[in-house]
């Protein structure tokens, strides 16, 4: 947006909504450190409270900010292919951690997997989640045509399908946890979980800004030339959410729970 | 065969020399090239005042491409040469199982006697200031026998540690879980010092141990005692 | 460009300067905090020479010399070496490219409220009941020991500087590939450019890869996890290949700008274009694509299998020859100039011989052979101070110098600037040769104390005097810079005469950069010091 503003001479730059998420984003590593560092229950609530109400304020100032000021030139795709890049490689230091330890634990490893571990529901959360690609694929289809309201419904279904996938996922977990497989059984639970994990943050994390893209759909706001980086970067991260659990489930199920 | 104080550090000599005549070679080829540019090419009023264009040259590019390429690909063959020796035990070595520990080393020998050295062993305990090797008590002492190879097996109790033989230029990490090894042969009756080399802890500056290398038959005698 | 009067862009209150989305001043206030920091970096490495000046404890307890150099090696790699490049891509990177400010203003506040943030952790450690003395590589198991201090911090700290490093690296890389005004083709891309945006690209692709590692650490220590722990299948040596995975390529992250900035230096004061450009981008592209292919350097006595090891010994020496070919680049850029002996210029030759040195001795420590016996040493530690301690800070204070016009619109005091690095550079070889030889000898690193062995001892007060010399240069430079603030000699715009595009415009430059996004002309070129001659005759 930078480039096009049009500035008058002598005017600064400035924005007050990168502070708060700043100071909420520090106050957020101190929450844990007074948890479980200093052992300070009621200092961590502090904390975490004003970190999480400055961030919230912070961010929908910003967006407020976005959709009321200045132009915007797409820029967001490409920076949205680069965190993707480093998401990547995120997911990628876990593989590691998971398949170093298949690759030298390979002959104890069959008594590592618990005997509630089955293939069916990871089968079944795959189909959700690409039922859910198909469903966001479409709209973003309708969104460029202009059917604003159409794809909006199609967003939601995205997000209902989401959201089962999560709850669903949410329940093997404990299901597998009071089993007696955990986070710290051993390097199979430990890279079970993280690898799942990571991955379902990362829907929530979908989820979210597909909260957004909802209120821009349906608001009017994503029909001018703003809200349209935000769709498709919105579906670019959905999909790639989408194609990492497909490494995931096979790592984590499939060559997890193979003996 | 007395030539050399330890083994394998004869290799590491050579690997040192060959390396620092190859460099001391490539700082002059560039160093005095660029100092006679910045004499003979400084600005001068009224006589060198603007620079001559010359882009670049193909030859030359050519030249500091492929010359320097070769170097390293020699060095690091030269260095996989020596590397293969200075890794591998000869055979017959003696086995010493050494485990470390915060902060000292637990040595075992092939008949299972065992040695320990505590970090505060090295050190008076008035002052606190490291003792000389050979001050050391003989209780704390590593006995290695002389000219003899010695192969160690390292690991680690808690953190990682590295077993770093002074003399021998020699060095390998213990890590819990694993066991890495080593080799060397100290030609030389004394006392020498190892020294741990991967930072583990308040006190890893005293972590040392000390070898006292000793004639064959005196080892030997050492070794069936308790 | 044009005669109007323009106010600069630092004269605004309190409020703009903490709200500000400028890429200026958001540069100046990385810049800033850089610099303080290295001061308390370097004062800790005060500490650690003292207690190093003699054998035994005297200073300071075993400790506090672990807290100090963990603090010193923190400090100097991730707020000094990385983030002073933050300060240089965020204030000269849209001037060059002919923008008004970067693609995204307001998350490259964020960024810089992550890496205060950041600060803010760092500092806390300074107190007690905070120490962590688990130096900057924090392997496990021993950071997750009692005796390492609260792991947390450190991995917190990692993963504020991680999200502020790669916020900016993303914002970076996507201004310069799509905001560059008309006529700055990539072919006219100045190296400051190209090596930011290899830079930037590492940090993309390697950042993450610490930021998992240290979330391991995080679950292991608090949620009891197996990465690290061998009885469940874990294992101490996964930490230290992604730790070695972004942390070797972070000192390309560390050098390459510094290329970039000598680069420049050395072309401007030449009055020449650049000896073999093209062949200079395709080595930093080279040095960022070999330096992902060679972390197991760090790690020869690791117990990793020896083929891996000496298949690494290969890709590391191999990162000798585009290395080199900048450095005989910059030789023959040399050549047939007009060579002018400003501060900037000499501190970019003293960079480039102590690079040299430091690069060379590098290429041992790639060599199992050699680096059995001085691994974990003060050889290595003595290499990487003649490569970030003298080759990159003498290239960042070469590059405070150069663009101190354009960044305060006033000159600093070239003599006390000569006197300045005079000091440096015989303070820090006389420390950092003798770090080599002591290294030799078999001084291990980290060690508070060592025995009393005659050699050792002799080079260790040597280095200790060379040290405060070192510091006392330091001073001498950094106090001309600051009081020059003050009772300097008001700039021109364009006091070296380059056409480079930041010296097109007024120094300091205006809140906006420019007023029209500038057309480059066709015979316009950043290192064509003719072009600029010929527009004065035509005015
Ligand atoms: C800016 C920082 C920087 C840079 C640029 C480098 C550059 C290099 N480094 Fe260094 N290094 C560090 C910072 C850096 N290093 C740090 C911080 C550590 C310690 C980390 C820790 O443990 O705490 C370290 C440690 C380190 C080790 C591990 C040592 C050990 O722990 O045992 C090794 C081993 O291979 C190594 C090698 C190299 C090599 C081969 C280069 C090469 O890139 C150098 C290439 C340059 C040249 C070779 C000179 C110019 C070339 C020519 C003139 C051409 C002709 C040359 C030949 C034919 C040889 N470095
Ligand atoms: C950019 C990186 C960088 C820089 C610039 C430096 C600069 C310096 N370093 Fe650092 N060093 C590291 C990176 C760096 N170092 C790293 C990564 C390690 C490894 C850590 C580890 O093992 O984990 C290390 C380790 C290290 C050791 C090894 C300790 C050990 O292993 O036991 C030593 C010891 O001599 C040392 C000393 C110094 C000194 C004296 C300076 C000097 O150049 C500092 C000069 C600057 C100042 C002094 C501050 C400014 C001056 C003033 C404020 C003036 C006023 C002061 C007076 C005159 C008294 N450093
Ligand atoms: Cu054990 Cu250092
Ligand atoms: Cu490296």
């Amino acid at each position: 947006m930078a480039q096009h503003e049009v500035h008058h001479l002598g005017e600064h730059e400035y924005s007050y909504w990168p502070l708060p998420v700043g100071l909420g984003v520090l106050l957020a590593p101190l929450t844990f450190i007074a948890l479980m560092v200093w052992q300070k229950p009621m200092l961590a609530l502090v904390f975490g409270g004003v970190s999480l109400v400055l961030f919230i304020v912070g961010i929908a100032g910003w967006v407020q900010e976005f959709f009321s000021k200045g132009h915007e030139e797409g820029l967001g795709l490409p920076a949205m292919m680069f965190f993707i890049v480093s998401e990547v490689v995120i997911f990628g230091t876990m593989f590691a951690g998971f398949y170093m330890a298949r690759a030298t634990h390979a002959d104890v490893w069959s008594q590592w997997v618990p005997k509630d571990m089955n293939l069916t529901i990871p089968l079944f959360l795959t189909f959700i989640l690409w039922a859910s690609s198909a469903t966001i694929a479409i709209a973003e289809k309708l969104f460029e045509k202009g059917k604003n309201a159409l794809s909006a419904l199609f967003v939601l279904l995205t997000m209902v399908l989401g959201l089962t996938f999560t709850v669903i996922h949410v329940m093997e977990w404990l299901h597998l946890w009071h089993g007696g497989f955990t986070l710290s059984s051993n390097m199979y639970g430990t890279g079970f979980y993280m690898l799942t994990g990571i991955h379902t943050s990362h829907i929530i994390v979908g989820l979210l800004t597909m909260l957004v893209g909802l209120y821009l759909l349906l608001t009017g706001k994503a029909g001018e030339h703003k809200g349209h980086t935000y769709i498709k970067a919105m579906t670019m991260y959905w999909h790639f959410v989408d194609i990492m659990w497909l490494l995931v489930a096979s790592s984590a199920y499939l060559i997890g729970s193979l003996a | 065969m007395k030539e050399v104080l330890a083994y394998p550090a004869q290799y590491w000599h050579t690997m040192y020399e060959i390396w620092l005549f190859i460099s001391v070679v490539i700082y002059l080829v560039v160093f005095l090239p660029a100092l006679y540019f910045l004499i003979r090419y400084r600005y001068r009023r009224g006589v060198n005042e603007k620079a001559q264009h010359v882009h670049e040259s193909k030859a030359l590019e050519v030249l500091w491409t492929i010359i320097p390429t070769i170097v390293v690909i020699y060095l690091a063959t030269q260095s996989f040469a020596f590397y293969r020796i200075q890794r591998n035990a000869p055979e017959g070595a003696m086995e010493v199982k050494v485990t470390a520990f915060m902060w000292g080393w637990e040595f075992e020998y092939p008949n299972g006697k065992k040695v320990y050295s505590f970090f505060n062993s090295v050190v008076n305990p008035e002052t606190n200031a490291y003792l000389k090797p050979e001050e050391v008590n003989d209780m704390f002492k590593a006995y290695i026998p002389e000219d003899t190879p010695v192969k160690v097996l390292l690991t680690s109790r808690d953190v990682i540690h590295s077993f770093y033989v002074q003399p021998a230029k020699v060095t390998e990490d213990a890590v819990p879980g694993r066991i890495t090894h080593m080799w060397f042969q100290i030609n030389e009756p004394g006392n020498y010092w190892v020294f741990c080399r991967e930072y583990c802890g308040t006190q890893h500056s005293r972590m040392a141990a000390v070898l006292k290398v000793v004639p064959k038959e005196e080892f030997n005698k050492w070794l069936q005692t308790n | 460009m044009a005669a109007v009067s323009y106010k600069p862009y630092f004269s605004a209150g309190f409020k703009e300067w903490l709200f500000t989305t400028d890429h200026k001043k958001i540069g100046i206030m990385y810049g800033v905090t850089s610099l303080i920091f290295f001061l308390v970096a370097g004062l800790s490495a005060l500490a650690i020479r003292l207690e190093l000046y003699q054998p035994g404890i005297q200073f300071v307890s075993e400790d506090t010399y672990n807290q100090a150099l963990t603090v010193h090696g923190v400090l100097m790699q991730f707020w000094w070496a990385v983030a002073i490049w933050g300060s240089f891509g965020n204030y000269l990177l849209p001037l060059m490219i002919g923008a008004r400010d970067v693609a995204f203003p307001r998350l490259n506040a964020l960024s810089y409220w992550f890496f205060f943030a950041a600060s803010v952790l760092a500092l806390l450690t300074l107190l007690p009941g905070n120490q962590i003395r688990m130096m900057w590589t924090g392997y496990p198991p021993f950071s997750l020991n009692e005796n390492a201090g609260p792991v947390a911090f450190y991995a917190l700290i990692v993963h504020l500087l991680g999200a502020a490093s790669l916020a900016s690296a993303i914002n970076l890389v996507v201004t310069n590939l799509t905001m560059r005004a008309p006529g700055i083709t990539l072919k006219k891309m100045n190296l400051f450019l190209h090596s930011f945006l290899a830079m930037n690209v590492i940090q993309i692709l390697g950042v993450p890869a610490l930021a998992g590692a240290v979330t391991m650490l995080l679950m292991d220590k608090y949620f009891s996890t197996a990465f690290f722990d061998p009885t469940r299948g874990g294992d101490p040596l996964l930490y230290q290949n992604l730790f070695w995975f972004y942390s070797h390529p972070v000192v390309y992250v560390m050098i390459l700008p510094a290329f970039g900035l000598i680069s420049e230096m050395i072309a401007t004061f030449s009055r020449r274009e650049l000896f073999g450009r093209t062949s200079m981008i395709i080595a930093i592209w080279g040095i960022a694509i070999l330096g992902f292919m060679v972390w197991i350097h760090h790690m020869f006595t690791s117990g990793v299998p020896d083929w891996i090891r000496v298949l690494f010994s290969y890709t590391t020496v191999l990162i000798g020859v585009p290395t080199g070919i900048k450095i005989f680049n910059w030789i023959f850029t040399l050549y047939k100039g007009s060579i002018r002996f400003t501060t900037p210029m000499l501190y970019t030759l003293s960079a480039i011989f102590m690079f040299l040195i430091g690069g060379l001795t590098g290429i041992p420590l790639g060599l199992p052979a050699f680096d059995i016996a001085v691994h974990d040493s003060h050889f290595v530690v003595a290499h990487f101070h003649y490569v970030l301690g003298m080759a990159l800070t003498l290239a960042v204070f070469g590059g405070f110098h150069y663009w101190y016009p354009k960044f305060t619109g006033r000159m600093y005091n070239e003599t006390w600037a000569k006197v300045g690095l005079l000091l440096v550079m015989i303070g820090s070889n006389l420390f950092y040769f003798l770090q080599f030889i002591v290294g030799i000898y078999g001084m291990p690193r980290r060690y508070a104390d060592y025995p009393a062995i005659p050699e050792w001892t002799r080079l260790h007060e040597l280095q200790t005097v060379g040290a405060f010399i070192l510091a006392f240069g330091v001073l001498v430079a950094v106090l001309n810079l600051i009081l020059s603030l003050k009772i300097g000699k008001k700039a021109e715009d364009n006091p070296w005469q380059s056409p480079s595009l930041e010296w097109l415009i007024p120094s300091p430059p205006p809140p906006h950069n420019f007023d029209k996004i500038p057309h480059m002309p066709e015979d316009w070129d950043p290192y064509n010091y003719d072009w600029l001659e010929k527009q004065h005759r035509k005015q």
